[in-house]
């Protein structure tokens, strides 16, 4: 199982850009939801290509 | 990578706010109604939105440089903005005589603390754990896995 990896980087008045790598699917936004609202408005949300892809493995254990 | 998110930072959480502080150098005090500034308005710059002359050195909650009496101390003021949360009001004149030092320059220091903080305390709840760095431009990055 590949390691999930939340990363933040702030700039220098605090404002954060929040990037999720070893997540597939829309799982990765929950994953930073509760991170997004506790810190501030959002202003940009990019979805990458793996953000369309499937977790394989869920999608199994769900049938 | 699935997705990339930016936000504009609004100070709401007060704890993480007053652990920020402390790990930077300054005190966070509950409840000081004021905060230490020049005294006399100058005009010299423009005030946050909604504030005017006779709102300055008034506060909810004070952060001030320990053992330093001359310096300046930020005051915890809640927004006038429309935006939610608390706005940080200090006089930066001559370095706030100590205060910019600590703080950072336009607060950066504590402003960078604080969303580390908040980072840190909202991927715990999932289960993550979060490193700090501190990058070779000054500014710091958290990374958080499980």
């Amino acid at each position: 199982m590949s390691t999930e990896t939340v990363t933040v980087e702030i700039d220098r008045n605090g404002n954060p850009k929040i990037s999720v790598d070893g997540v597939v699917g829309k799982s990765c936004t929950d994953l930073t939801s509760g991170l997004e609202k506790a810190l501030g408005a959002k202003t940009s949300d990019t979805k990458t290509a793996d953000y369309g892809k499937t977790d394989k493995a869920n999608v199994k254990r769900a049938r | 990578m699935s997705h990339i998110v930016t936000v504009d930072l609004e100070i709401t959480d007060l704890k993480s706010l007053e652990i920020a502080a402390k790990k930077i150098g300054l005190e966070f005090v509950r409840d000081s109604k004021t905060y230490k500034w020049y005294g006399v308005s100058v005009g010299d710059y423009p005030l946050p939105k909604g504030f005017n002359t006779s709102d300055l050195g008034k506060c909810e909650h004070e952060i001030r440089v320990p053992d330093n009496n001359s310096a300046y101390s930020i005051g915890v003021v809640p927004r006038r903005d429309g935006k939610a949360g608390y706005t940080l009001m200090y006089d930066f004149y001559n370095g706030g005589y100590g205060l910019m030092k600590v703080a950072g320059s336009k607060c950066s220091e504590l402003l960078m603390r604080y969303t580390a903080e908040v980072t840190i305390k909202e991927m715990r709840k999932k289960g993550f754990r979060s490193t700090v760095k501190r990058k070779s431009d000054g500014t710091l990055q958290v990374i958080a896995r499980r």
